[in-house]
């Protein structure tokens, strides 16, 4: 795995936002499709970040790999132009649990 | 050892009909991957390979997607999404190439690192739902590989004739790389009806055997086999009285087969001339085509969960209303119901193990989610009234119903969203007829009080007969005890039908139940107008309820009402259809 370092671009100053998985079994494959979907609408470079680890939220085997488990804790990042609508699109995917419970 | 001796090995048949053949063995055999430094010069050239391989393994895979999905409908189409996106990846795809550029070796061993470290992860984990995925990145590696190796190694080399392959499993990628022509059946030791492997051989049309552990020890190639995708045997060597005999069943099958392809234009009439409405259970607009093949008159269920889980999230109203109103118009002038969502439960959890863990099917999901939701709801309940403006048929169903009042507050949200489509100046049908699904004892046992608001009741059995007789038909531990025809079910069944018609409206069955010949007639006994069932089983239904009398089946009606037990409701069910419809026994068993 190659986790992305670096979450600042050249312009402005990279968005981020606080989620917590509220669905009852996490992010698996649903979710996790359904994220990167999302995702892929942007053009922005977005990031999702769990205790320290950042993954490509455009990657499905980035996003399998976090593990993100029912309560857990991670961060939105969105760097680019169209990144304040990235950052209200992935989060709303998590405050609606993906759809699911 | 190859003998002469027959022998009989018991699977689960998974994709019906029945063949005759020679077994290949398909084991072992992976081509040796090719390792091999390459000069900084040819870098780019690798890369262009790699592309190529991509951009056919991405029409691979939107073609059997397509293919699956015309054959059995969306939701089994679905398991090929993860597949797609891994090859669209950009994270491993840059791996990839930045492993190309800096170890300056070729594309294939590259890949397969880069892949194989992530299965390694996935496979670590704790999550046995992540751990399989590592098997999907291997199989979808191994499609990429063979794409770049020109087409990978060629099972049938030197054999001419059509084979009936035998394997420990077939994944979907190798499956679907198997020239059809050349497959007579597939037989496998692992998998599950719902495996891929099981759902490709449906999607091709090919008779499949799984769960036959051991056999690939116990074949070898050049056994002559007959396979059973309808019994889920496999005899090796066999008798040629017993070939002689499977001959005549794959004959005879065939021909009824033929024989029902010639009814899809007739009614649905009972010999003494009582009509029953004849729909199809459908998944997306797609298959309204498919339906109207097989002789379906109208769309007794379809089912909206499809536009939430193949797009991003909810879709808005006009992704919806397209959606409604193409099936709407497709189907004019005859009827369609649209169920509304319908998530929750087995719709979401894709192993069998979230279900044992959980109770889902007790929890929040379908109306309760979105009388939870009304801001979704409303969203999804404007788009179906204004689909109605294209077929005065459009009706509209509220699932997982436990009470009369329930369908109140349904109403008065789709009273509120007339409101709102009146304001907004949008066309739609005022007197849209709207029905609920009765799968909840209490809503049967109190459907005299439902009756009232609604103006017809669906019958879904599949839930109806679990949460009547609490009974999880996917543990196979209490299976058996899965019994459409026990008594508890049939009174519910009966009490919801006379609920209705003294209040002047009818009731169908959408579930399974409908879809079993052999029941047919107790449905139309007990009262039931209206059998929506999958698109393939239309002929077959329709064949049963042509050949019995509607007084024969009241009859029947009325003795199973007395029965003691379901084994002896299917008993007397199957033998009133082994004496008008015998040859339906022939494709059914």
């Amino acid at each position: 795995m190659s986790p992305e370092k670096d979450v600042t671009g050249p312009t402005a100053a990279p968005l981020s936002s606080d989620v917590v998985v509220k669905n009852r079994y996490g992010i698996h494959a649903r979710p996790a499709a359904l994220l990167v979907k999302t995702a892929s609408r942007f053009a922005c470079e977005i990031l999702l970040e769990k205790n320290g680890v950042q993954v490509n939220a455009k990657s499905i085997m980035g996003l399998l790999t976090l593990e993100g488990h029912h309560g857990a804790k991670m961060r939105i990042y969105a760097d680019g132009a169209d990144a304040a609508e990235a950052v209200a699109a992935l989060t709303d995917l998590f405050e609606q649990k993906f759809f699911e419970d | 050892m190859p003998g002469t001796r027959e022998l009989a090995f018991k699977g689960i048949g998974v994709s019906p009909g029945v063949v005759s053949g020679l077994v290949l063995i398909l084991q072992g055999g992976e081509e040796p991957l090719p390792e091999y430094a390459i000069p900084a010069d040819d870098v780019p050239r690798e890369m262009i390979r790699l592309e190529a391989a991509l951009i056919e393994t991405r029409r691979q895979l939107n073609d059997i997607q397509q293919r699956v999905r015309t054959a059995l409908g969306g939701e089994n189409a679905g398991i090929f999404d993860s597949h797609l996106q891994v090859v669209d990846d950009p994270v491993f795809l840059d791996e990839v190439y930045r492993d190309i550029r800096e170890k300056n070796r070729n594309i294939e061993k590259a890949l397969t690192e880069v892949a194989e470290r992530y299965a390694q992860t996935l496979q670590q984990m704790e999550d046995d739902y992540l751990r399989e995925r590592a098997t999907d990145i291997r199989d979808v590696t191994r499609r990429i590989l063979r794409n770049l190796m020109g087409g990978g190694k060629d099972w049938f080399a030197g054999i001419d004739s059509p084979r009936i392959v035998v394997a420990h499993d077939i994944p979907p990628s190798d499956m679907a790389a198997l020239d059809q022509h050349k497959i007579l059946g597939v037989a496998t030791e692992l998998g599950s009806p719902t495996s891929h492997a099981a759902i490709m051989a449906r999607a091709m049309n090919l008779p499949a055997i799984v769960g036959l552990h051991g056999i690939c020890q116990q074949l070898h190639d050049g056994d002559r086999v007959i396979l059973d995708g309808v019994r889920g045997d496999l005899v090796v060597n066999p008798t040629s009285d017993l070939e002689t005999e499977y001959r005549r069943v794959a004959r005879t099958r065939a021909r009824i087969r033929k024989r029902l392809e010639t009814l899809i234009n007739e009614p649905a009439v009972t010999l003494d001339g009582h009509a029953i409405e004849l729909a199809a259970n459908i998944e997306m607009p797609a298959d309204v085509k498919a339906a109207q093949a097989r002789g379906a008159r109208g769309i007794g269920l379809f089912r909206s969960e499809y536009l939430y889980l193949a797009h991003d999230g909810a879709p808005d109203e006009e992704m919806q209303y397209n959606a409604y109103a193409e099936v709407a118009r497709k189907i004019h002038p005859d009827p369609v119901i649209i169920r509304t969502l319908d998530l929750g439960g087995d719709k979401l959890l894709a192993t069998d193990r979230w279900t044992e863990e959980a109770n889902p099917f007790l929890g929040w999901r379908a109306i309760r989610l979105c009388l939870g939701q009304p801001l979704l709801f409303k969203v999804q309940l404007r788009a179906i009234l204004r689909a109605s403006a294209h077929n005065p048929q459009l009706r509209i169903m509220y699932p997982m119903i436990s009470s009369a009042d329930e369908v109140d507050q349904a109403n008065t949200l789709l009273r509120d969203c007339m409101d709102e489509l009146d304001e907004a100046g949008k066309a739609f049908n005022r007197e849209i007829e709207v029905g609920v699904m009765i799968e909840i004892p209490s809503a049967a046992l109190t459907a005299e009080l439902i009756a009232p608001k609604v103006r017809f009741f669906s019958i879904g059995t599949n839930d109806l007969v679990q949460y009547t007789l609490a009974v999880d038909r996917g543990n196979e531990r209490v299976a058996h005890l899965y019994e459409p025809t026990h008594p508890a079910v049939l009174h519910l069944i009966q009490q919801t039908v006379q609920a209705g018609r003294r209040q002047g409206i009818w009731t169908g069955v959408c579930g399974e139940m409908a879809a079993n010949p052999l029941l047919v007639p107790l449905l139309i006994g007990l009262g039931v107008e209206e059998l929506s069932i999958s698109p393939g089983a239309i002929p077959m239904v329709k064949d049963v309820i042509r050949h019995i009398d509607f007084t024969k089946a009241q009859e029947l009606a009325r003795t199973a009402l007395t029965l003691p037990g379901g084994a002896d409701v299917l008993e007397r069910c199957r033998t009133l259809v082994s004496r008008v419809a015998p040859e339906i026994l022939e494709l059914a068993e």
